[in-house]
């Protein structure tokens, strides 16, 4: 069977300049990479800055073993849901339509992407751990063997995820039946976790991993003294649990490649809108989009299908009470939730050495967010998913009234992201514990700056001050930004401006909502600050000192970095609101006098005449 | 080719509770233009798909010129065979119209590379033939519904294959362009290839269509000349006889 070369093809395609993309779109792309490479690269400058000496004692670092056990298992299982949901080999419509159903060679055409993504997880996973070891090593002594052991470990995992994820994706079923698989992986995730949980349990095997693990280096008595994962200190068993964990992840990788090259044509193509539509909101937005997507393809529901119709709470609420018997993954993810919570609260605090009731909220709030959501997430969908119909005509109360609940949703949970980001920023800060108060020699509180009072250590008030404004200032910008901007209300209306599919540009209007809230967070840090400085007012410190916990030097930073983002978010927006327009104008789907900016223009041209 | 040129033995297809095509069997000679109707959602498009082999059968037998769909090596021979027209509309929004057919020219082997001779004299005359040659230059968004229509059709008739599945070609096409594409259809099929096509408007079609298969939740309940199906009541609940 003679198959063309994919390298005309793919020459045909490289070569062709890419003149869709406008200028507001590389703006776009480059407000994205300052406001969240800004926004870790801050939080990342800052852990570094701020962090907390006395180095933690062996005790309290014991857990990242635990948490390196649990995290073989909880990769395996994110890369089994990734690989049902969209896989690591992408593929767009436009392949799947005109490319695949070619007799190109299938292999040379789709391996090289899967090498890519395999590649990426592995550098991704091994710069990660390396990061913390970096962390790691400004408060202890770090010896060579960690400096490999630690990324050793992300980028084994990394493998692991991807090749799971190739698996998964070209695994023949498309529906949820692998409830063996998914047990298996759900009883590794579990098991590691009861056994360090629960002391009446026989907690020997974990234990065992544990200490034979990189983090089981730290562990080593004396470790702040001496150097940590020094050749002399090395546990055989964790270098070569590693080994192993590499060989058989390889294994599985190349297996997964062997697989994915060979799949049928309907996984790739039902996985193509997913990448495709992803693809199109991470450009615009963040991931919550993808979350969003995800969740659409874990209930199975085509992303092709057009918004339902609006119909009564009770009415909804009651069917998919009933679904959930049919399908009850969410039940399951809520139940796993709950019972991290368990571990996290019960457990944790005796082996990390973190305590207060402060902690416990953050993880109360945190399960909440992530197993509750779920549960949540298709009411809210199916409620905030208006017709195109009942958009018109454009009513700004009306409007403001369909999506509020929207708004609702999306500040609760950026409340609570902002929380708990600002605990770990301020948390972090000097004076700053876990405990709610300072920490064991550490500075008397005042002395560190705000971080004592509104961190995740602080009082309830500490925690409203940062709640209160971060939601009003979301709330009003996130109706505001829904309504007010005209490509929102061009987007719903038109039938498929993008070559995306209804539900995908919902997903993608809600990241581009949910951005602006993100770039927010941190012009409302110094709020919040401000609100917990006043009420409770740092005992021989002022308020400028409880605004500025940071180096001056950052602060400035990070308000130019704030000012050129809202820059940038602007000029942006309005560019692809012309180009928007006129591609809508191009195609027929809007008429010229159907937009603000269109009438504008014409009132001007109008005016100039008289 | 000895044997039929689509065998469907007990094929069935489901999507979670809906079973879009049930216990079908059929055989499809070599040659022939077999036209499918039935209201929406008779399984008409889920046919073709998997006639085309995009989509996997939940139970049965696909076989294309003998060849398994089943099979790794019976869908290579699908992709060589089969070419699909008028269901995507998924374009490369930065190529354009002629662009595209280069591609998919190029990607069949058409030609070595894009600007061939070959490729460029075929991409012009389809172009012509489409009533796309104006817009050649235009990307993908700056094309109307039915221009996108046609630049799917076109891609579908740039390929070489033996077997052309249409699914509601002649949708969202002024009459003069739906009477282009049924020229092309039986110009297609004068070659020697066959043709699977779905259609809502099979009027005017006695002609070219060999067979008529009437579809009504995943099964066939009539079968035969255009005018004997609408003579049935299945026919007539579709609104053939009018």
């Amino acid at each position: 069977m003679s198959a063309t070369a994919p390298a005309s093809v793919a020459h045909l395609l490289q070569t062709t300049p890419r003149r869709t993309r406008t200028t507001g779109e590389v703006l776009y792309a480059v407000y994205l990479v300052l406001l969240f490479g800004g926004l870790y690269g801050g939080l990342l400058i800052h852990a570094i800055l701020t962090i907390p000496t006395p180095p933690p004692s062996p005790a309290q670092l014991r857990w990242l073993g635990t948490v390196l056990v649990a995290l073989a298992p909880a990769a395996a299982l994110l890369g089994v849901r990734f690989g049902r949901w969209a896989g690591p080999v992408p593929v767009t419509q436009a392949e799947a339509s005109l490319l695949l159903p070619t007799p190109l060679d299938r292999r040379r055409l789709l391996l090289p992407r899967y090498w890519w993504s395999l590649g990426l997880a592995v550098l991704l996973g091994a710069a990660l751990a390396l990061a913390g070891v970096v962390l790691l090593s400004l408060a202890l002594t770090v010896g060579p063997a960690a400096w490999w052991l630690l990324p050793g470990c992300g980028a084994v995992l990394g493998l692991l995820a991807t090749g799971c994820a190739g698996l998964a994706q070209s695994w023949p079923a498309t529906g949820r039946r692998h409830g063996l698989v998914r047990m298996v992986l759900a009883l590794a995730l579990g098991v590691p976790l009861l056994t360090t949980a629960t002391p009446w349990l026989p907690a020997v095997p974990a234990e065992a991993v544990l200490r034979s693990l990189a983090a089981g280096l730290l562990d080593q008595p004396g470790a702040t003294e001496r150097p940590i994962g020094a050749g002399a200190t090395v546990p055989l068993a964790a270098p070569t649990l590693l080994v192993v964990l590499a060989s058989t992840a390889g294994v599985l990788a190349v297996v997964a490649g062997d697989r994915v090259w060979r799949s049928h044509d309907e996984e790739l193509v039902a996985r193509a809108g997913v990448h495709g539509g992803a693809a199109a909101s991470l450009r615009m937005g963040d991931l919550r989009a993808v979350t969003q997507l995800a969740s659409a393809r874990v209930r199975r529901r085509p992303l092709s299908s057009p918004p339902l119709p609006r119909r009564s709470v009770g009415a909804v609420t009651w069917r998919h009470l009933v679904g959930l018997r049919a399908q009850p993954g969410p039940l399951v993810r809520a139940g796993l939730g709950w019972a991290l919570a368990t571990w996290l609260v019960l457990a944790t605090p005796d082996r990390v050495g973190l305590t207060g009731i402060a902690f416990r909220i953050m993880a109360a709030c945190g399960v909440l967010v992530l197993a509750v959501g779920p549960l949540l997430e298709p009411l809210r969908r199916e409620h905030d998913a208006p017709l195109a119909a009942e958009l018109l005509p454009f009513g700004f109360a009306r409007l403001a009234r369909l999506h509020l609940r929207a708004a609702t949703v999306l500040v609760t949970v950026t409340g609570l992201s902002g929380v708990l980001l600002a605990g770990l920023l301020l948390g972090a800060a000097p004076g700053g514990s876990a405990a709610g108060g300072p920490a064991p020699g550490g500075p008397a509180p005042g002395a560190g700056g705000v971080g004592t009072w509104v961190g995740w250590g602080g009082p309830a008030p500490g925690w409203l001050a940062l709640l209160v404004p971060l939601a009003a200032v979301t709330a009003v910008i996130t109706v505001a930004d829904r309504v007010r901007q005209p490509e929102n209300l061009a987007e719903v209306v038109a039938a498929m401006p993008l070559g995306a599919t209804p539900e995908v540009l919902g997903v993608a209007l809600a990241a581009r909502l949910a951005t602006p809230l993100f770039g927010m967070l941190p012009l409302a840090l110094p709020l919040g600050a401000a609100v917990a400085a006043t009420l409770q007012p740092v005992p021989g410190a002022g308020v400028a000192a409880a605004l500025l916990p940071l180096p001056g030097g950052v602060v400035v930073a990070a308000v130019v970095l704030g000012v050129v983002l809202l820059a940038l978010r602007v000029g942006g927006l309005l560019l692809w609101l012309s180009e928007f327009e006129r591609s809508l104008l191009d195609a027929e789907v809007l008429e010229p006098s159907s937009t603000i900016p269109i009438a504008w223009r014409r009132l001007r041209a109008r005016l100039h005449r008289h | 080719m000895a044997g039929p040129a689509v065998r469907l033995a007990a094929v069935s297809r489901a999507f979670g509770a809906v079973e879009a095509v049930r216990h079908l069997d059929l055989e499809v000679a070599e040659g022939a233009c077999i036209g499918l109707v039935g209201h929406n959602g008779s399984g008409k498009s889920t046919l073709l798909q998997l006639i085309a082999g995009r989509l996997r059968p939940s139970s049965g037998r696909i076989e294309v010129d003998g060849h398994d769909l089943g099979t790794h090596a019976g869908r290579a021979h699908a992709r060589h065979a089969v070419a699909v027209g008028g269901a995507t509309g998924a374009f490369y929004p930065d190529l354009t119209v002629a662009e595209h057919l280069e591609l998919v020219a190029v990607a069949h082997g058409l030609g070595e590379r894009a600007g061939n001779p070959v490729v460029h004299e075929r991409v012009d005359a389809l172009l012509t033939r489409a009533a796309l040659e104006p817009r050649r230059d235009a990307v993908p968004s700056q094309l109307s519904t039915g221009m996108r229509q046609k630049l799917d059709l076109a891609l579908a008739l740039i390929r070489p294959s033996r077997l052309l599945v249409l699914d509601e070609p002649d949708r969202g096409l002024d009459p003069a362009a739906r009477h282009r594409l049924w020229e092309d259809v039986d110009a297609y099929r004068r070659d020697g290839g066959t043709v699977l096509v779905a259609t809502h408007q099979p009027e005017g079609l006695d002609a070219l269509l060999d067979e008529v298969l009437l579809l009504e939740y995943g099964e066939v309940v009539a079968r035969g000349a255009l005018a004997a199906v609408a003579d049935t009541p299945a026919g007539r609940r579709l609104g053939l006889d009018r």
